[in-house]
């Protein structure tokens, strides 16, 4: 009896070590993806390889398509992001092609790898350039059309609406400018972090992105509410 | 004077009459012609800033309210920038 429980006891361990281990790669790359290059023949992954790199290279031209339109992404940034996004639809078609004319499945496998840890096109290419692009919008549009607005509303409860002026409203006015103010502190240098960013960091850290991305996000929450501050002092003296 | 040249006398005072008369009306018309374009010119400044202080107002609201716009544009508009960003990072990247 204590053998058959032993017994049962080993078989269940081992397979729970077979999952457990099947599925921690899947865990650590964020991906349930398998490995093409596993045991894989040289066809296959050059036909894996051919799909993957067409995948990133139309995401590569759907972002340069976004960052060439944008209004207000500074020059700067504007060049750095091309650079990278081009670059990275360059880099794409060459390994594509060295894969294509590999001649062995270990050549092949190893060239494979590289679509993704040498790029990293969908984890830090395109995040890093819409990440950057919304910080850009942020600070140079949203920032400053906010001040102007909470200014011009300041100065009309100070001066033509001082009627209409309540301790309600100027609290708002107080708000709409330290939401801006929390705004400027949260966007302050994160198109150039988001921009620094590469692919041996993300490899290196897989949660490189995030502090970034919370960031802007931070920024849109703040800037949200000094817009409501702002809609409300509006309609008070309309 | 016989009754016919009093006739004539009478005949031509009134067409002198008749045309003083259209003379002093072009000469209004013509005064009137003048001053109106000096008078649109000339009023138009003068009466501007009465209005002004009245239209003033609505746009600088108008302008705060673009202003708004503006920004809240920028903001959706950023907004839409992270969510590219969120769907390309939840996209697989390994092999």
């Amino acid at each position: 009896m204590n053998r058959i429980v032993s017994t049962s006891l080993i078989g269940t361990a081992a397979v729970v070590a077979l999952v457990a281990a099947s599925c921690a790669p899947a865990f650590a790359d964020g991906t349930s993806t398998p490995a093409p290059s596993t045991g894989k023949t040289l066809a296959a992954i050059q036909a894996r390889a051919k799909t993957d790199t067409t995948a990133r290279i139309s995401a590569l031209n759907t972002a340069i398509a976004k960052v060439t339109a944008a209004k207000d992404i500074s020059a700067s940034d504007r060049s750095t992001i091309l650079g990278t996004l081009n670059g990275d639809v360059s880099g794409m078609n060459t390994v594509e092609a060295k894969i294509a004319a590999d001649t062995t499945a270990a050549t092949a496998a190893a060239d494979f790898a590289t679509i993704f840890t040498g790029y990293r096109v969908f984890a830090v290419a395109i995040p890093q350039a819409r990440l950057a692009s919304a910080a850009d919008r942020l600070t140079s549009t949203t920032v400053p059309k906010l001040t102007d607005a909470q200014t011009k509303l300041a100065a009309a409860l100070a001066g033509p609406d001082k009627a209409k002026s309540t301790p309600a409203l100027l609290a708002d006015l107080a708000d709409m400018s330290s939401q801006v103010s929390a705004a400027s502190t949260a966007l302050n240098g994160v198109s150039a972090k988001a921009l620094a960013v590469t692919p041996a960091d993300y490899n290196s850290n897989h949660a490189v992105m995030t502090p970034i991305r919370t960031s802007v996000e931070t920024a849109i929450t703040d800037l949200k509410k000094a817009s409501a501050d702002g809609k409300t002092v509006l309609a008070a003296i309309k | 004077m016989t009754t016919r040249d009093a006739a004539r006398i009478a005949v031509a005072l009134v067409a002198v009459a008749i045309v003083g008369a259209s003379l002093t009306g072009c000469s209004r018309a013509a005064l009137a012609g003048q001053q109106a374009p000096a008078a649109a010119t000339s009023v138009t400044p003068t009466s501007t800033p009465a209005p002004a202080a009245a239209s003033g107002d609505d746009s600088s609201l108008q302008g705060i309210q673009g202003d708004l716009d503006s920004a809240n544009s920028a903001t959706a508009n950023a907004g839409g920038d992270v969510a590219d960003a969120d769907r390309s990072a939840a996209t697989s990247d390994s092999p």
